[in-house]
C-alpha cells in the first residue's frame, strides 16, 4: 500500500522537480533578460541576447500549420471509422492510423528532410506564383526558399503525426454519441451526412476542441522532426515558406555547445514550452472531460 | 409443430375491409382517404439477423387514421416489426427483411426504394426520450431544416409544438435546451420533430415506458388527437394503454422451435375491442387475463 | 424544388432516390467522399515514408551494418550501427526496468486503493498531463537534474529521460486493464481471508498481466524511437559501450538525426539503414504487444 501509494506520488515528484530544477537552472538567464526574453526577437548568444521570440512565433507558426491540415483529415477519418466503414474495412483502417502513431519521429523528420522538403519547392514556387501578388495573402506565400526547408514544411510533418492521436480521441468522442440521437436523425429523414450534422457534432463538440487542443499540445513538443525540417533560421516572417525556427529545435540544436548563461537561456526556452504544454493540456483535459460528463447527463 | 395460418382469420374476420384492394391506384386519388383503409400491409413478413430468423411470416395491415397496437411479451418481436415499417433495421449491420411491406401499394423494400424517403413519411418516436442537444426550436427546426423547408420557420414550429400539447409550456423558453425538460415533455418535443416534417405514419416504440403515469396519460390523450391527422402504430408492452389508446390490436408473442430457437410471431390481429373481450387464440387470451408474460 | 409539405397520403408518394432533392444528394455524397478521402490522405504518407525507409534503408543492410562498430568518417563507406543498435536496447531497457513496476505499482495504488479520493484524482490528472509533457522537456529535465550535477553524459541518463516518459503512460494503460478485472474475483479471494495486498498479487495483477505487459511494451516501443529527450544526455559514442552507468553512449534514433543533417550521400544512407533497424524494432515490440493483447485479452463485459 505505502509502497504504491509512493509509486503514484512519483508522477506528482516528477512533475514538480521538472518545474523546480528547470526553473533555477534558467534562473540567470531570466534575471539576464526579464520579461524581454519573450518579447526580444533577437537571439545573439556571443552577444548574450536571448530573446525567444522569433522562437515562440516559429512553434506558434508551425502548429498553426499543422492544425489546419490534421484537424479535418483526423476529424474525417474519425468519422468514417465509427459512421462510414463497413466492419471488416474497420480493423485495418485502425490499424494504418497505429502504425502511423508507431512511426518515430526522426523517421519522419528524416523523411521530411531527405524526401519531402526538395520535392515540395516547386509546389511552393507554384503557389508563390499564383498567390504571390495578391495584397496580404501574398506575404504569406512569398518566396520559398531553396531547400524547402519552412515552416510549411514542418507544419506538414508536425500534421502527419498529429493526426493519430486527433482521430484516436475524436474516434472515442463520436462513439459516445448515443444510438437513440442518430435514430432520431434518420427517422426524420436525413441522409448519413444530416445526421452527423444534426446529432454526431452537437454532441461532440466539446470532445473535439478538447482533442484538437491536445493535438496542438503534441505539435508544439515536436522537437526532432521540427528541427530538421524549419531550417534553423531565427526571423519572423509571415512568409510560411520560409525558414525559421521554433523553442524545441533551438534547444536541441544548441544545448551542446553553450555554456553559462547560454545554456541558462535555452533551459529557459524549456521552461517556457512546459508551461506552454502543461497548460494547454490542462485546459483540454478539463474540456474533454467536460464534454464527457455533459453526455453522459443527457444519456442517463 | 405446426404452425396456424393466423394470416387468414386476420383478414377474413373483417370482410368489409381487404387489405389488397385499395392499394391500387391510389395515387389517383386527390381527396383524403376515408379512415380506416389500409396505408401499409405486411405480407409474411420475416426479419433475420444474419443467418437468425427473429420474427417470422407477420401479415397485418395498418389502417388510415386509426392507431395500430403491438403487444405481447419481450422478445416476441414487435420492435423488430415495427422498425421494419420504415426500414430502421436497415441500421443493424446484418438484418434483413423477407415478405413484403407495402405503403400505399409500393414495395418498401422495392430495390429503387429509398430508406430517406421512406423515414421522411413514416416517421418514428423512440423508447427513450432522445431530443438533440439543441433548442427546443432546433429540435423541432431539425427535419424542417434537412428537408429545405426554411420559410415560415418559426411558424411551423409552432404548429408542430401546438399540435403535439406542448406549446404552451415551453412558448417562452425555445431558446432552452431540450435536454432540460421533463421527460414527458421531451417526448412530446420528440412527437413534435416527428410531426413537424408532416409525415403519413408515425411509429411509436414504446413511448410511454420511460414516463410516470401522469406523463403517460398526457401523451396517451395527445395520440387520440393525432389519429384525426396521421395513422399510428404503437408497440406497447402495457397492454392497458394498448386498451385505452387503439384501434387495431396484434399480439405477438414468443415461441422456441425444435432446435430450441425462438423466434417472434404473429398471434392474433384484430379490433381492439375483439382482442382484450372475445380473442380468437388461446394463447392471447392467457397472455390478457395475465396467465402468461 | 422536390420536397413540399403536402400531406404526402394526398399523392402517389415517390420512394425513390429522384425524390431526394439534388442538393440534399450531391452534399451528402460529397460530404461522405471527403470522409472516406480523409483515411486515404492519411494512409499515402504512410505509405512513401515506408517506402522510402525500405527502399533506401534496405540497399545498405548488411550483417556489418547491424554489428559493426560507427564509422568516424561522413564520406567514405563502411562501418555499422552496432552501438546505436545496442545502446537502444540497453537504455530502452534499463527505462522498462524502471518504469513499467514504478508504473503497474501506481496504478495499482490508484485502482485498488485510492479509487476515487482526492489524492487519486489529482495524481490520475497529473499523470495524464505528464502524458502531454513533450519529451525534451523530459529530456533538459534529466540534463539538468543528473547531466549537470554529475558532470557527466551516460546511457543511464538516458534511460531516465525515457522512464519519465514511459511512467505516466504505463500508470494509466495499467490502471485501464486492473478496471477490467470483475470485483468477483477480488471479492472471493478477500472471502477466504487473505490481505488485500496478497489479493493484489495473487489474484488482481495475474489476471490482467496481459494487458499490462501489452500496454508496457507498446509504451516501451515508443520509447525506443524517442530522439529529443537522450539526444543532450548520452553524448555519442563509435564504440559499443556496454555499461549503462559510465562513459557516453549512443542510440538509433540519436544516430538518424546526426546522419539525416549530413549533406554527404553515405552518412544519408546511413540514416536510412538506421531509420530502417529502428522501425524493425519499434515494430517487433508493437507486434508483440499486439499479439499478447489479442490472445491473452480478458473478455470485456
Amino acid at each position: 500500500m505505502i509502497l504504491a501509494l509512493a509509486a503514484g506520488l512519483l508522477v506528482l515528484a516528477v512533475l514538480a522537480l521538472i518545474l523546480i530544477t528547470t526553473s533555477r537552472e534558467a534562473w540567470p538567464a531570466f534575471t539576464h533578460m526579464g520579461l524581454n526574453f519573450i518579447t526580444e526577437r533577437t537571439w545573439d548568444p556571443p552577444a548574450e541576447v536571448f530573446g525567444a521570440l522569433a522562437f515562440i512565433y516559429g512553434t506558434a507558426l508551425v502548429s498553426l500549420i499543422a492544425l489546419i491540415f490534421a484537424v479535418p483529415v483526423s476529424i474525417g477519418i474519425a468519422l468514417f471509422l465509427t459512421e462510414l466503414a463497413p466492419r471488416r474495412l474497420r480493423g485495418p483502417a485502425i490499424t494504418v492510423i497505429d502504425l502511423l502513431a508507431a512511426v518515430p519521429s526522426v523517421v519522419f523528420g528524416l523523411w521530411g528532410v531527405l524526401v519531402v522538403a526538395p520535392k515540395l519547392v516547386p509546389v511552393y514556387r507554384w503557389f508563390h506564383d499564383v498567390l504571390g501578388g495578391i495584397p496580404v495573402i501574398g506575404s504569406v506565400f512569398a518566396e520559398p526558399v531553396g531547400s524547402g526547408r519552412s515552416f510549411m514544411t514542418a507544419g506538414l510533418i508536425v500534421a502527419i503525426m498529429i493526426v493519430p492521436i486527433i482521430t484516436s480521441i475524436s474516434r472515442e468522442v463520436f462513439s459516445t454519441v448515443p444510438r437513440a440521437d442518430k435514430d432520431a436523425a434518420l427517422a426524420l429523414g436525413a441522409t448519413k451526412w444530416e445526421m452527423i450534422k444534426g446529432a454526431v457534432f452537437p454532441h461532440s463538440f466539446g470532445g473535439i476542441v478538447g482533442a484538437v487542443i491536445l493535438g496542438l499540445g503534441r505539435a508544439m513538443g515536436e522537437t526532432i522532426a521540427i528541427t530538421l525540417v524549419i531550417g534553423g533560421s531565427t526571423q519572423i516572417t509571415p512568409n510560411v515558406f520560409a525558414s525559421g525556427n521554433a523553442m524545441p529545435s533551438v534547444i536541441v540544436s544548441q544545448i551542446g555547445e553553450s555554456t553559462g548563461t547560454f545554456t541558462a537561456a535555452l533551459i529557459g526556452l524549456g521552461v517556457v514550452l512546459f508551461a506552454m504544454t502543461v497548460l494547454i493540456n490542462t485546459l483540454a483535459q478539463a474540456i474533454v472531460r467536460r464534454a464527457e460528463a455533459r453526455m453522459r447527463g443527457a444519456t442517463s | 409443430m405446426t404452425i396456424p395460418q393466423y394470416e387468414a382469420a386476420t383478414v377474413t374476420d373483417r370482410p368489409s375491409v381487404n387489405i389488397n384492394a385499395p392499394t391500387s391506384g391510389w395515387g389517383a386519388q386527390d381527396a383524403p382517404h376515408a379512415a380506416g383503409t389500409p396505408v401499409m400491409a405486411l405480407k409474411d413478413v420475416s426479419v433475420f439477423y444474419g443467418t437468425y430468423e427473429a420474427v417470422r411470416g407477420t401479415s397485418m395491415p395498418i389502417r388510415q387514421n386509426q392507431i395500430t397496437a403491438m403487444i405481447g411479451p419481450s422478445g416476441c418481436g414487435k420492435s423488430t416489426i415495427l422498425r421494419s415499417l420504415n426500414r430502421m433495421n436497415d441500421l443493424v449491420p446484418g438484418a434483413r427483411v423477407a415478405g413484403s411491406v407495402t405503403y400505399h401499394g409500393q414495395d418498401l423494400y422495392a430495390k429503387d426504394v429509398d430508406p430517406i424517403q421512406v423515414r421522411r413519411r413514416i416517421g418514428m418516436v423512440f423508447q427513450k426520450p432522445n431530443p438533440f442537444p439543441k433548442s427546443i426550436f432546433d429540435n423541432v427546426a431539425y427535419g424542417l431544416r434537412i428537408n429545405g423547408l426554411k420559410d415560415n420557420l418559426s411558424d411551423r414550429v409552432e404548429e408542430a409544438l401546438v399540435g403535439a400539447a406542448l406549446w404552451d409550456e415551453v412558448k417562452d423558453k425555445l431558446k432552452m435546451s431540450g435536454l432540460a425538460l421533463s421527460g414527458g415533455q421531451q417526448q412530446r418535443l420528440c412527437i413534435a420533430r416527428t410531426i413537424a416534417v408532416r409525415p403519413d405514419v408515425i411509429l411509436m416504440d414504446e413511448p410511454c415506458s420511460a414516463l410516470d403515469p401522469i406523463a403517460t396519460g398526457k401523451i396517451e390523450d395527445l395520440m387520440h388527437e393525432l389519429a384525426k391527422t396521421y395513422t399510428i402504430v404503437i408497440v406497447t408492452h402495457n397492454m392497458q394503454q394498448a386498451a385505452r389508446v387503439s384501434h387495431y390490436t396484434s399480439f405477438f408473442t414468443a415461441e422456441v422451435d425444435d432446435k430450441q430457437v425462438r423466434h417472434g410471431r404473429l398471434v392474433e390481429f384484430n379490433e381492439t375491442g375483439r382482442i382484450f373481450t372475445n380473442p380468437s387464440d388461446k394463447r392471447t387470451e392467457d397472455y390478457i387475463t395475465g396467465r402468461f408474460g | 424544388m422536390t420536397t413540399t409539405l403536402e400531406r404526402t397520403s394526398r399523392g402517389a408518394p415517390d420512394l425513390t432516390r429522384r425524390a431526394l432533392s439534388s442538393r440534399r444528394r450531391i452534399t451528402n455524397q460529397v460530404a461522405l467522399g471527403a470522409i472516406a478521402l480523409a483515411l486515404v490522405i492519411a494512409i499515402v504518407p504512410l505509405g512513401l515514408v515506408v517506402y522510402s525507409v525500405i527502399s533506401k534503408g534496405g540497399g545498405i543492410m548488411s550483417g556489418e551494418f547491424l554489428t559493426g562498430d560507427i564509422s568516424l568518417s561522413v564520406r567514405r563507406a563502411g562501418g555499422g550501427m552496432g552501438p546505436a543498435i545496442i545502446g537502444t536496447l540497453l537504455i530502452t531497457g534499463g527505462a522498462a526496468l524502471m518504469a513499467v513496476p514504478l508504473g503497474v505499482l501506481g496504478a495499482i495504488y490508484l485502482n485498488e486503493y485510492g479509487k476515487q479520493r482526492p489524492l487519486a484524482r489529482l495524481i490520475r490528472m497529473l499523470a495524464d498531463i505528464m502524458t502531454g509533457v513533450p519529451s525534451i522537456i523530459m529530456g533538459l529535465f534529466i540534463y539538468t537534474i543528473w547531466v549537470l550535477t554529475f558532470e557527466a553524459r551516460s546511457g543511464f541518463a538516458g534511460a531516465l529521460a525515457l522512464a519519465c516518459l514511459m511512467l505516466p503512460v504505463v500508470i494509466r494503460s495499467t490502471e485501464e486493464m486492473l478496471k477490467l478485472v470483475p470485483d468477483e474475483l477480488r471479492q472471493a479471494s478477500l472471502a477466504l481471508g487473505a490481505r488485500k495486498w496478497r489479493t493484489t498479487v495473487t489474484v488482481v495483477l495475474p489476471a490482467a498481466i496481459s494487458g499490462i505487459t501489452s500496454g508496457s511494451l507498446l509504451a516501451i516501443a515508443r520509447a525506443a524511437g524517442e530522439t529529443a529527450p537522450i539526444i543532450f544526455v548520452v553524448g555519442a559514442v563509435n564504440a559499443t559501450n556496454w555499461n549503462l552507468f559510465s562513459g557516453e553512449n549512443t542510440a538509433l534514433p540519436a544516430q538518424i538525426f546526426s546522419n539525416a543533417s549530413q549533406p554527404f550521400q553515405i552518412a544519408q544512407d546511413r540514416a536510412w539503414g538506421a531509420a530502417l533497424t529502428l522501425i524493425a524494432i519499434v515494430l517487433i515490440f508493437t507486434i508483440i504487444a499486439r499479439f499478447i493483447a489479442n490472445r491473452f485479452a480478458i473478455k470485456e463485459r
